[in-house]
Formats: structure tokens, C-alpha cells, sequence
């Protein structure tokens, strides 16, 4: 399984293990969020340090749960941005809006 | 006209026989990589995505079996066709060979030609099965008389439009144009990228592009004077608020001429920056609005370009961006401002469809638009 989630400090980490993050595993990400959503998870790291490209479906996968995570009163910090994976936040204007950090011990912090 | 080549990765260890089986593959036409073990034929395939792969099975570090295996457990790379080449011609190497999914097991004292053959006729028949599959595709949705791109650009006074679309492997997706025809002075050019890929995005691009219609006239009735960034809020508190699409996202260029003004007019949703043509140089105007549907209030702001004449302006979707050349490298937005500038006095749609197309080997791996505005 690419997608690998882990819990430290009530906050759930979710890796996604591949170089190209695409439509191939977006529906993936998505159950794994929302089966961490039902598990009663509501604070999340999405640590993307793996993926040197993703495409527009898998980012709608990120917005998507995102939005989940927002109504579930949760809140979401992304780590581990590549150039070209940042761009692609940049050029949608998504950087602006989530709360990005360099990696998983700086996100963890930020939660306190 | 870049002709269209095959992509065939060789992965074999012993450099004599690489040299001389790749040598009659390109001469049969088509593009080969080459690597010499399993580990580094799995990370061609990220990079290069062949269209067949070719690999002996005793190789160092990662065997045949074992490359093909690492494959299998990936859903993008699975069934990407595969054959073994190799010395083991006993039959059970064979039958362990068919147990991991192959297409074809060729022994190695096969003539060079006879392996080309064998590759072509593989390559040729899936060609075949994928032009059925899109055939009924593309006759559900001629079907459904719904068209989510003009065949040809308008005319309008004062600029000249010119626009090139191409679909994902040729299947409706989900990019949409629209040009609406506000009144003898004015124009509203849209451009929206649905974020998904094929069937799926091409049902939402036909219900984006009526919201963006029923936005403009909603728009029109409240004022005099219609603004681009009005028409874009209108359009995301309708899909804001609409459940059904909840889970869909849009990026949105719309762009407002005036025939009797040197300014256009532009607000864009999350979408890639206009490309500015002017004497010259490019610049890159990038909106602040964040995607369609994401939030009730988008910050959706107008940007107005003071256009001279000759001047050009760009739209397009991610698409041409972010296709990658032979070598696996992006066409970003700095090669694309590199191909406009180099385009002289030429027609900047075709110069560009044709250059890109080159780089990437007529290969890509979303749909692909791009619309021209001209001023004159």
C-alpha cells in the first residue's frame, strides 16, 4: 500500500509512499483519511516529502479532505514540499491557505 | 509535423546485446531507453513511461522476475506491456515467465528482426484495442450532442482569436472554452480546467460551463459595465453552494474584451498565469483567487493588462506545462515563455502546438488548450 498513516500525539500522519502522486492513488487517500475521520482522527499531518509530482485529481484529493477535515472542527498541516509539488499549491493559489511547515517534528510542535 | 514514436524500455545487463537489439529497434522506428537491472529499469519507467517494456531475467541487483514483480504492484506501471527477452529458454522459465502477466516471452537466439516483428505486432494490437475502446467513447458522447469546446475560435473586432484544443488520448476531458457574445462591444472568454482526467471530468466540464454561462447573464442584469471578477464570485457561490459538486474543483480564467478599450479585463481562479506577448518580451500576469468551489469568499480580484497593438495574451490550462519532453522534463512555464518569444512573425497557436509536440514526442498526459487573444 503506497499510502501509509501512522498516529503520534492524537494526530494522524498520512504518507503518501509514491514519487507520482495521481489519479492511480487519490481514491486511496481519500478512504484512508476519511477511514481515520471515522476512527475519531480530527488532527492531521499530510507528509507528501515522497512525491516529486502530483496531478490535479490527486490535489482535488487533498482538497476533498481537507474540507473533511475542516467540518469535523480538525486541522490540517502539509509538510515535505517538492519544487514541483509546490508550484502546483502556488499556481492554484492553495498555498496561501494551508498551513505548510519543512517537516513532520515542526508540524507535530504546531499542534501544541 | 513531429512524428509519433513508440517508447520502448530495454532493460538488459549485458551491454553487447543491448547495443545490438536496440540498434534494430530504432531502426524499426521506434524511441528505446536502456538500463542495465531491474532497480533501474523501475525508475526509467517513472521517468521515461514506455509504452512497452523489454527485460532479460538474469540481471544483478534486481533479476527480471523480480523487476516485473515490483511493477505488478503498482496499478500505473501494471499494465504497461511487458515481454522477456532471455537465454532461459526452458519450459518451466517459460511458464514462471507467463505466470507474471506477460505479453510475450522471446528467447534471446531469435534474430534481431524477428524481435522487432514481435514487438511491432504487440505495439500494433494495442493500438488497435485502444482506438475501439475510444471509438465507443467518443460516439456516447457525440451521443449526448453536449460540446464542451467550439470547433473554431470567433471573430471579434479588434483582436484576433485563435485557440488549440486537445483532449486526453483524444477523449472528451475536462477542459472547457467558452466565448460569450455580451454585446456588439463586448466579449467573455472562458477557459476552466475541471480537476480530474477523462469521463469523469468531461460530465462536470458540461455543467460547469452552463454555471459559467448562467453566472454571466446573472451578472449582466445587475450591471452596466461587466467585470470579471463578479461573473468569478457569482460562479463560486452557486458551486459553493451546490452539494451535488461538492467534491468537484475548477480552475477558471475569464478574461472580458472590449473592442473600444486597450485593456482586457481578467480574474482567474486557481488557474496557471496569462502569458503576456508584448515586443518582444514575455511576462506572466498571475491571478490571486484560489480554486472554484473552495470557499465561499474566493478573493476573487480583477486585474486589467493594457494590451498594444501586435501585443498577444495567452490562456491555458495545465495541460502544455506540465507534459515532459523525451527525458522526463517538465515544459514549465519558463520553456513555454521561451517557445513564444521564439516564434517571431509566426502563428503563435500553430508555432506552439507544433514545438510542443516535438519536445514531448506528441505525448501527453492531460488535456491540452490554449487560446490566443491578438490585439490589433
Amino acid at each position: 500500500m503506497p499510502i501509509l498513516s501512522e498516529n503520534i500525539n492524537n494526530v494522524s500522519i498520512i504518507l503518501v509512499d509514491v514519487k507520482r502522486a495521481t489519479v492511480v492513488v487519490a481514491e486511496d487517500f481519500k478512504s484512508i483519511v476519511q477511514n481515520e475521520l471515522s476512527n475519531g482522527s480530527s488532527n492531521f499531518i499530510f507528509d507528501l516529502k515522497t512525491n516529486e509530482f502530483i496531478d490535479s485529481t490527486f490535489l482535488a484529493a487533498i482538497v476533498i479532505s481537507y474540507k473533511k477535515i475542516i467540518e469535523n472542527n480538525g486541522q490540517l498541516k502539509i509538510v515535505g514540499f517538492r519544487p514541483a509539488v509546490r508550484s502546483m499549491f502556488e499556481l492554484t493559489n492553495l498555498s496561501k491557505i494551508f498551513d505548510v511547515y519543512d517537516n513532520e517534528q515542526e508540524a507535530l510542535m504546531s499542534f501544541n | 509535423m513531429a512524428q509519433e514514436k513508440y517508447k520502448v524500455l530495454l532493460v538488459e545487463d549485458d551491454k553487447n546485446i543491448a547495443r545490438l537489439i536496440r540498434y534494430n529497434l530504432e531502426k524499426g522506428g521506434l524511441h528505446v531507453e536502456h538500463g542495465i537491472n531491474g532497480e533501474e529499469g523501475f525508475e526509467l519507467v517513472k521517468s521515461f513511461m514506455p509504452d512497452i517494456i523489454i527485460s532479460d531475467i538474469m540481471m544483478p541487483i534486481v533479476d527480471g522476475y523480480g523487476f516485473r514483480r515490483m511493477l505488478l504492484k503498482e496499478k500505473e506501471y501494471a499494465s504497461i506491456p511487458f515481454v522477456f527477452l532471455t537465454a532461459k529458454g526452458e519450459e518451466d522459465d517459460i511458464l514462471q515467465g507467463y505466470d507474471l502477466e506477460i505479453q510475450e516471452y522471446i528467447i534471446k537466439t531469435s534474430s534481431p528482426k524477428i524481435i522487432l516483428v514481435k514487438i511491432q505486432s504487440i505495439l500494433k494490437s494495442i493500438k488497435t484495442q485502444k482506438a475501439e475502446g475510444e471509438t465507443e467513447i467518443k460516439k456516447a458522447a457525440a451521443a449526448m450532442s453536449a460540446k464542451v469546446v467550439p470547433d473554431n475560435a470567433p471573430e471579434f473586432d479588434g483582436f484576433e482569436i485563435s485557440q488549440y484544443h486537445r483532449p486526453f488520448n483524444e477523449v472528451a476531458g475536462g477542459d472547457f472554452i467558452d466565448y460569450v457574445t455580451v454585446n456588439d462591444d463586448t466579449m467573455v472568454v472562458v477557459v476552466g480546467d475541471i480537476m480530474g482526467k477523462k469521463w469523469g471530468a468531461w460530465y462536470f466540464a458540461v455543467a460547469y460551463a452552463g454555471y459559467v454561462r448562467s453566472a454571466i447573464r446573472f451578472v449582466l442584469n445587475d450591471a452596466t459595465n461587466i467585470c470579471a471578477s463578479d461573473i468569478m464570485q457569482r460562479v463560486n457561490e452557486s458551486v459553493f453552494e451546490d452539494e451535488r459538486i461538492s467534491e468537484i474543483f475548477v480552475t477558471l480564467s475569464i478574461v472580458v474584451l472590449n473592442k473600444n478599450n486597450n485593456e482586457i479585463n481578467y480574474c482567474g481562479a486557481g488557474d496557471i498565469p496569462l502569458f503576456h506577448l508584448s515586443e518582444g518580451e514575455v511576462s506572466l500576469v498571475k491571478s490571486e483567487g484560489t480554486l472554484l468551489g473552495f470557499q465561499k469568499d474566493g478573493n476573487y480580484k480583477d486585474i486589467n493588462i493594457t494590451l498594444l497593438p501586435n501585443d498577444e495574451i495567452f490562456i491555458l490550462t495545465d495541460g502544455i506545462i506540465e507534459s515532459r519532453d523525451m527525458r522526463g522534463k517538465f515544459i514549465d512555464n519558463e520553456r513555454l515563455m521561451n517557445i513564444i518569444k521564439a516564434k517571431g512573425t509566426i502563428n503563435s497557436i500553430n508555432f506552439i502546438e507544433e514545438s510542443v509536440k516535438e519536445l514531448t514526442n506528441n505525448t501527453f498526459e492531460d488535456d491540452t488548450t490554449i487560446i490566443s487573444l491578438r490585439k490589433l
